[in-house]
């Protein structure tokens, strides 16, 4: 079962910020949920093949370029933006 | 001439008053608007009701109805899940992390509907990202069943199905990644089919789990949802996962014979079904026996690991999917010194708790050491459940079973048990593991008259059949209005 330094580790691979005490909640769901799919383990995989579930089709798109968003469309959700570009907080 | 009872007609009898010019494509919009306006609130199925662009859409419908240019959706009032794609109609998914999104494109789909003149009504609410089967936990509030205020309308799409339930647009658009359209048309008794995977284009469908998500409809009757698949499918090339291109003809089965036709009953999903499911369904069968079928019971043994192998792979493709949330592009953006921080932040705050427990659960089962043990078995355990449903089904036409094992619980007892909740999608995930198509249509209703679902799967591909042979039991069975109006 997952205890709270995998659920910290978890968090920061997820790139989620939570409380402490949304934290200590989502480890009792966390190890729920891990029951739920515990189940699994079971399973003799080796008598099976894994794989891709999907296949895509045959005939795919050529590999070329099409004409894309304006830059006012593709910024048109952002919510910090100047020069025609996203804003975000100082990298270094 | 717009009558009262419009909104119990099938789409095959609105498109009959359309041609006829016995009511306009702007009437029509503007009956179902009023309508919405009347019952929304209380229902709470609408997150945005797009009333102006709704009725330049239908004046359009009516010119091209003037110049005979018509196909049967042609005028026909529609709803769309919020997390299908609409060019400068907000799109949240149910999310605070979207709240105020505007698609700058359409869905492929959509586009479709537009340019054949289909009316957009507006779009439905959910559960954030389709991650939930309750539709109590969207951030736009709650949606309530129109058959019963005291009873969840199931999820995600429960906005969807009360809306067809409640006759607040002729039929719905919604998606499924492990029963989001099955189990809520099921709980509001409607009719609801998860194509095979493949069969509709995705581009533009906010992705959740994407070798499982499909798009499809919701109606009042199969054969409505055959016109509905009509309108939607097209072969697209923005979407390398469509196998079928061009297939039409969805209704083509409606109305044929029964005879000769054999089905394969679970026997293992009708036994843990409650007595009053077990019963309706038990009647289905004998209604497929006297209409010249075959019965028999068939064995699903990879079934017991389907829950546990849909939760891994969704969660793992959720993590992965959702990972484009970042506040910058997009979304709602929180505070943070670093760029990292601001992120953290933004996913926090945005994301509704059962979001962040997937992705946490994703990337659980795909860390470094429990990747073997969780996700590569569940990928097997896949592939041995698609195997079995399909050798099942070259021995029978169709599968036929409970589409849940139970009918509505009341508000409160799925949203407070995380276990029992996930359990709750045990029967639903079998078809989009197997990418098999799936359709609910009522077929009875338990004590309190809560509806029972009947679920039909088909072969790969041949939605005709299921869609069919539901509509013969439709026709012999009377549905019960939604009573919560």
């Amino acid at each position: 079962m997952p205890e709270m330094k995998d659920l910290q580790r978890l968090l920061e691979l997820s790139v989620l910020s939570v409380s402490q005490e949304e934290e200590a909640a989502l480890l009792l769901d966390l190890q729920r949920a891990v029951r739920v799919v515990s189940r699994i383990r079971d399973f003799p995989a080796e008598m099976e093949a894994a794989g891709a579930f999907v296949q895509t089709a045959d005939d795919l798109r050529a590999d070329r370029a099409y004409p894309s968003l304006s830059p006012e469309e593709a910024l048109g959700n952002a919510a910090d933006t100047a020069c025609d570009c996203f804003c975000v907080p100082k990298m270094l | 001439m717009v009558g009262e009872e419009l909104f119990r007609a099938s789409i095959g009898k609105l498109r009959r008053l359309l041609d006829q010019r016995e009511i306009s494509a702007p009437e029509l919009a503007e009956y179902f608007l009023d309508r919405m306006q009347r019952h929304n609130g209380t229902l709470n199925c609408y997150i945005t009701v797009t009333e102006e662009q709704a009725m330049e859409m239908a004046r359009r419908a009516q010119r091209k109805i003037d110049q005979g240019d018509v196909r049967i959706w042609t005028g026909i009032p529609l709803s769309v899940k919020d997390n299908i794609s609409t060019k400068g109609i907000k799109t949240t998914c149910g999310s605070r992390m979207l709240e105020s999104y505007v698609p700058v494109y359409d869905a492929t789909i959509i586009s479709k509907l537009r340019r054949y003149g289909a009316v957009l009504l507006g779009k439905t609410n959910m559960d954030p990202f389709g991650m939930g089967n309750t539709c109590r936990t969207s951030h736009f509030g709650p949606v309530q069943n129109p058959v019963s205020s005291g009873r969840i309308p199931g999820g995600s799409s429960g906005g969807a199905a009360a809306c067809v339930a409640a006759g607040l647009c002729a039929g719905a658009l919604a998606s499924d990644t492990g029963g989001s359209i099955r189990q809520p048309a099921a709980f509001c008794g409607v009719t609801g089919l998860k194509p095979t995977y493949g069969t509709v284009p995705r581009y533009g469908l906010i992705a959740f789990a994407s070798s499982l998500d499909q798009i499809g409809p919701i109606a009042a009757s199969a054969e409505d949802c055959g016109y509905l698949l009509d309108a939607i499918t097209d072969y697209d090339p923005n979407d390398s996962t469509m196998r079928q291109p061009n297939c039409y003809g969805y209704t083509g089965k409606v109305g044929a014979s029964l005879k000769g036709i054999k089905i394969g009953v679970p026997a293992v999903l009708l036994e843990k079904a409650e007595p009053a499911v077990q019963a309706a369904v038990l009647d289905a069968v004998e209604f497929y026996k006297d209409a010249g079928c075959e019965c028999v019971p068939v064995s699903l043994p990879g079934r017991s690991y389907a829950l546990s192998a849909y939760y891994i792979i969704s969660s793992a493709e959720a993590a992965s999917n959702l990972s484009r949330f970042d506040g910058i592009r997009f979304g709602s953006r929180g505070e943070g010194e670093t760029c990292t921080e601001q992120m953290k932040s933004s996913r926090g705050n945005g994301f509704e708790p059962e979001v962040k427990r997937r992705i946490l659960l994703g990337n659980y089962v795909l860390s470094a050491g429990y990747r073997e043990e969780y996700y590569q078995k569940a990928t097997a355990a896949r592939n041995r459940i698609k195997a079995e449903l399909e050798n099942a089904l070259q021995a029978c036409d169709f599968l036929l079973s409970p589409t849940l094992p139970f009918t509505a619980p009341r508000v409160g007892v799925l949203e407070g048990d995380l276990i029992r909740r996930y359990e709750a999608d045990a029967y639903t995930v079998l078809a989009n593991l197997s990418g098999l198509p799936a359709v609910t249509t009522p077929c009875g209703y338990d004590g309190d008259g809560l509806p029972i679902g009947l679920s039909l799967t088909g072969r790969a591909f041949d939605e005709a059949s299921i869609l069919g042979a539901a509509a013969a039991f439709e026709a012999q069975f009377t549905r019960r209005e939604a009573a919560a109006l």
